[in-house]
């Protein structure tokens, strides 16, 4: 790999995991309880909060989208 | 039956299971690196750095190794079905332990050059250029993406916010990250260090993974095909079925179903618990009631609906003992429809 890709493929990997823990915050900061109704207030306990912050930060398109779609987890 | 989201769930097995991987791990790299300077030949000087990156690796892909082999060997013997309802305190810590080596190799391979360490990982290692031009380091980074991803998403509330199928999905990336693994290592380590120890530990470690898999595989593909009567689909002789176990069939179409055994009776449920697809096939009766193996929901065996005050309800199947052999019929029932169990010893 050339060192202008190599310098390309970092800054974008650092750039979306940038917004993931962006959008990871939204959902610490209540995100959660609106797609999860288990998860409000204290039924997602900070310990928890934090524990789903690195997943958010790695799936965040899809975590952003469920913000606004999803209203309850999907059960198969 | 709460619905809270808890950062673990313990239980006194699983803090011992947790001790006993902790125990496992610690006598792993403190043998490892015992073993690494004792037998060093003279004249070559190892950095502890260095003999860290190798330990930890090594652990790191062993322990991935182990844990692909859960899987089918449960299939073949309930000793493993510990270690199949703990496999995610094991991905974790494989994970961790993928990072600490991936950490300390960028650090001590490439963090004293002027370049920003994680563009030199992708540009090779100088080090290893004149051994082999093939990014093997990219390789060893795509994996730990992957572990990552499967890592941060173990907690039940991704199993539950994702869906089965898309939460499922991701976690089969496990094998890409193997298989990208099995090269960092074939087309990276063994390039630079031909010792044969390495080299037999691959091979065997790829060849078992693969191996159990063809085996399950195969004795999964037989029982799909398995006999049948009008249609219905033969679960196992009356005498082979445990007394508050199940015995998990997979009709060609729809579902898993659990068949369970409650003292003379025999019953059939949907085997996806509805809280968050936990298999209920390989929980047990307590008080009744099919119990999740997972978070502990219940079921009552004849309606497939959870006691009161609760709401959930799962598809019922009609079964039926013919010459001593239970058959089940594939076609569900609506979730929470009674359904009579077959009784043993009453002819069909
Ligand atoms: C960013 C990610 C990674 C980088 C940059 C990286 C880099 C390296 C390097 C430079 C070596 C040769 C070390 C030496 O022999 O002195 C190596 C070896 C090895 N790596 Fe990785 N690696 C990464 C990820 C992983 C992961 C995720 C695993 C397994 C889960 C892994 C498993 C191994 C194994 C088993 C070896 C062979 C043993 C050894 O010589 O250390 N690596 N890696
Ligand atoms: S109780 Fe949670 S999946 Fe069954």
């Amino acid at each position: 790999m050339s060192e202008t890709a190599a310098e390309t493929l970092v800054l974008a990997l650092g750039i979306y995991f940038g917004i993931g823990l962006l959008v990871g915050l939204i959902y610490m900061l209540g995100g959660a309880g609106r797609i999860d109704p288990a998860a409000k207030g204290k039924g997602l306990p900070f310990r928890v909060r934090l524990l789903i912050l690195p997943g958010v930060a790695g799936l965040w398109p899809i975590m952003l989208t469920k913000l606004f779609t999803q209203k309850e987890p999907p059960v198969s | 039956m709460s619905h809270d989201y808890k950062a673990v769930q313990s239980t006194p097995f699983k803090k011992r299971f947790d001790l006993w991987l902790l125990i496992g791990i610690a006598l792993y790299l403190v043998g490892f690196i015992a073993v690494s300077f004792s037998t060093q030949p003279a004249g070559e000087s190892l950095h502890p750095v260095q003999v860290v990156i190798r330990a930890t690796g090594t652990l790191a892909f062993l322990l991935l190794t182990f844990i692909l082999c859960i899987g089918p060997l449960a299939r073949f013997t309930d000793r493993f079905k510990p270690f199949l309802y703990n496999r995610r305190h094991l991905g974790v810590t494989t994970f961790l332990i993928a990072l600490m080596h991936a950490a300390l190799t960028i650090m001590w391979y490439h963090g004293f050059s002027e370049t920003n360490p994680l563009v030199s990982v992708f540009i090779s290692n100088p080090r290893y250029d004149s051994l082999s031009g093939f990014p093997f380091e990219s390789l060893g980074f795509v994996a730990l993406i992957i572990l990552f991803l499967m890592a941060a998403t173990s907690h039940d509330f991704w199993n539950a916010n994702l869906g089965p199928g898309l939460w499922k999905t991701l976690h089969m990336g496990v094998y890409f990250a193997y298989a990208a693994l099995v090269l960092h290592v074939a087309l990276g380590a063994i390039q630079f260090n031909k010792d044969p120890i390495y080299v037999g530990l691959l091979a065997a470690s790829a060849v078992t993974v693969i191996g159990l898999h063809l085996i399950s595989g195969i004795a999964g593909l037989r029982s799909s095909h398995r006999d049948g009567l009008d249609g219905w689909l033969k679960v196992a002789a009356v005498a082979d079925m445990e007394d508050a176990r199940a015995k998990i069939i997979r009709p060609a179409k729809g579902e898993a179903i659990a068949v369970f055994r409650d003292g003379e009776k025999i019953s059939a449920v949907s085997n996806v618990c509805r809280h968050q697809g936990g298999p209920l096939g390989e929980g047990k009766i307590v008080d009744g009631c099919i119990t999740c193996p997972w978070h502990g929901f219940q079921y009552r065996m004849q309606d497939g609906q959870s006691p009161p005050p609760f709401t959930e309800k799962i598809a019922t199947y009609a079964t039926r003992i013919v010459d001593g052999v239970v058959y089940v019929n594939p076609e569900p029932n609506a979730p929470g429809t009674p359904q009579t169990p077959s009784q043993i010893g009453a002819s069909a």
